[in-house]
Formats: C-alpha cells, structure tokens, sequence
C-alpha cells in the first residue's frame, strides 16, 4: 500500500513537472514573440524625414531606402551598393552630429519648404529615370514632395523649374546621405553650392 | 481524531472514493489532453502549413559582381514538384524582395533531372571558368540534392561569350556546360526570355 501510495505521489509529481514545463514553455512562447518583433522593429521615435528613391531604365527598377532620419541624430538607408537578396535585407544605421540635424530642422521651418507639395520634374539622367519620394513628418501631418530627376539638374521641356525650396530639401537630403554613407569627399553639386544663404 | 459525518457511511465512502478516483486520475486526465492538444496542433501544422515545401532539386545562386556593386540572389531553385523559385535581379524593391514562383511542366522537369543525373554531372566540382567580363563578373554557387545530401560546383561567367578571351583557371567543361544550359533554359522559360549565352546557342546549333 505504501508502495502504491509512493508510486502515485512520484508520478503525480512527474506530472506536474510536465505540466509545469508545458505551462513555462507556452509563457516563454507567448513572451517571446514581442520581444522578437520589438528587435527586428525601429524602437525609436517616429522619423522626422525619409526619403524613398525608385528608379528605373527601360529594363529595370529599384526601390529603396534612401534616407531615413530620426531627430536624435540617427539615419537609416539600404545598402545598394552590397545587396544580397537570399537573406532578410538590413537597414545600415548612423548617426549624424547635431548640427546636422538641426540644419534639416532649420531647413524643414522655412515658410517656403512647408509650402511644398505634389512633384518637380526634371529631366530624365539619359535612359534613367529617378523619383525620391520625400516625406516630412510634421505634429498633425505628413508633408509629401516628390523629387522627379533632381540629380539630372536639366529642367525638363514645358515643365516649370524647380522652385529653390525644392532645392534646398534636395540638396539637403543629399547631403546627409552623403554624410551617413560615410563618403569621405564632400562634394556637391554646383547647383547646391550656388544657393544663396538663408537668414 | 475523530472526523464529523454529515453524511450516512455508505454514501461518504462512494463520495470519498469518487473523490479519490478524480484526484488519483486528475493528473492522467490533464496529461492526456496536452499530448491529445500536442497530437492535434501536429496534426495542424502538418496539414495547412503553407510553407511547406517538397524536396529541393538543385539551386543556383548567383552573384552578380558590378564596377561598384554586388548583387547575390537566387538564378534558380527546383523543387522535386515541379515548383521553381527565382529573384528578378533587374526589378528589385529591397522593402520586399519577393521569390517569384512558377511551375514547370512535366517535359521539364524530367529533363532538368535527366541532366542532373548524368554520371559527368555528379563528378563536377570545384570552380568553371567562362569569358572574361569588362569590370564584370556573374558567378553561379550550384547545389545539387543528392541522396546521401547535396553536391556543389562554382560556374564563373558562364553566360559571357569569350570576346575578352576566357578567365584563367579550368574552362568549363561540356559536362558544366549542359547543366549550365539546363539552368539558363529553364530560366528563360519561367521568365519568358530568348536569350542565349554563345555556349548554349552553339549547343543549340549543334543539336540541330
């Protein structure tokens, strides 16, 4: 009788233990899920401006991540220059000093960047034709300029220049990306240079 | 101690020993319904998982080496049904790099697994050298499933003619050559192209 009673008791506690690890394994299941997506998600604050390049020749296209830039400094981008598609494809991030920032911050109060919208043409670079997709995160809303061909600096036939704004934003987004990319050149287009300053 | 009874004896002996029986068997009832919920979620999971692929025949990963730019992704996987999986190197959104999938006719895949199969086939291995490319170059990682796991082999330039004249190193044999030309037929059928690199245009002419 005892005997039975021990054997009933160990497996009873057997049976426990495999309930209780059952019970440990769906919690550490159910934990990990979150934490996996909080890992592969940009746990930052919402980005002030980012910047979507598509472009595309008659046989082929490209969409990607041209510039992202949050207001602590930090900048995101693909890498296109290094691309393997057989794996999850990663967002190369930086950090950009202050000033820098607070020159895009600068730039994005104008009165005149705030009134942008819609697209700017420009001529296409040969056979290649570029779109950057601007968005600018302000408190209520999203301002969207589209950059059509901005790096041919050819105004196209029948469609009104660039208004200066646009360039600067251009410019600007330039700029940083080049900084981000780790370029080591500080080049810039004439037309960037020859912008007049802004008081 | 002596223990209050509410109840007349028989009926607490019955209840006591219903008690006991449910206590006794509680942890067996419990374990059951985990292996039966255990048995069932396989039985799911095996059942609607749509991942789940069949064996793979071979695949072929490419890496395409530009002035300043590498690009590696898949020139083609087969599936022992038939299914094909392929990247479009020339329209990449890296937001969402999508595998596009088709199916290959019956005639086709038999014939993909007839080259395979060649006993010249299952003896490649190391590096093939095709034409020299200017400040370019493709390169073809070829894995082929085999029952005892996979074998690989490295094709270089093999859809460059030999205009540059060929890379150094060993050229690529017939053997290579007839894979590589099973790879680039199958390719151009699923993406509904006509090219055809020089060797496998001459293997072509020679076939007729």
């Amino acid at each position: 009788m005892d005997c039975c009673k021990h054997t009933y008791l160990s497996l009873q506690s057997l049976f426990g233990v495999v309930i209780l690890i059952c019970a440990l394994a769906a919690g550490a299941c159910l934990l990990s899920q979150p934490l996996a997506q909080g890992r592969s998600s940009i746990n930052r604050e919402h980005p002030v401006l980012q910047a979507i390049m598509v472009d595309a020749t008659s046989y082929s296209s490209h969409r990607y991540l041209y510039l992202r830039v949050f207001a602590d400094g930090t900048v995101e981008y693909h890498n296109i220059v290094d691309i393997d598609l057989t794996k999850p494809i990663p967002l190369v991030a930086k950090k950009l000093a202050q000033e820098d920032i607070d020159g895009l911050i600068a730039l994005l109060r104008l009165q005149s960047v705030q009134g942008l919208s819609g697209a700017f043409e420009r001529e296409d670079l040969g056979v290649f034709h570029e779109t950057l997709a601007i968005e600018i995160l302000r408190d209520t809303d999203v301002q969207k300029v589209n950059l059509v061909n901005f790096h041919s600096h050819r105004g196209a036939p029948g469609q009104p220049p660039y208004p200066e704004a646009a360039v600067r934003l251009g410019c600007m987004v330039d700029r940083l990306g080049q900084k981000a990319k780790s370029k080591s050149s500080d080049w810039q287009s004439e037309e960037c240079k020859n912008l007049p300053k802004v008081n | 101690m002596s223990s209050i009874r509410l109840m007349p004896s028989g009926v607490a002996r019955r209840v006591e020993n219903s008690g006991n029986f449910i206590v006794r068997c509680l942890p067996l009832v419990v374990f059951g319904l985990i292996v039966f919920l255990m048995f069932l979620y396989a039985q799911a999971q095996e059942t609607v998982d749509p991942t789940a692929k069949p064996n793979p025949i071979v695949e072929v990963i490419a890496t395409d080496h530009q002035l300043h730019t590498r690009t590696k992704y898949v020139f083609l996987r087969a599936f022992s049904d038939g299914t094909v999986e392929y990247h479009d190197p020339w329209h990449v959104d890296l937001f969402d790099p999508v595998l596009t999938r088709k199916k290959l006719s019956l005639e086709q895949l038999s014939h993909l697994k007839k080259v395979l199969s060649e006993p010249e086939v299952s003896e490649l291995s190391g590096e093939y050298h095709g034409g020299q490319g200017v400040d370019t170059s493709l390169r073809w990682d070829v894995t082929i499933a085999t029952s005892d796991g996979a074998h690989t082999f490295t094709i270089w330039n093999f859809t460059y003619g030999l205009a540059h004249g060929p890379l150094p190193g060993r050229l690529i044999t017939e053997a290579a050559s007839r894979v590589g030309c099973a790879f680039e037929d199958i390719g151009n059928q699923v993406k509904d192209w006509k090219r055809h690199s020089p060797q496998c245009s001459r293997q072509i002419d020679e076939a007729k």
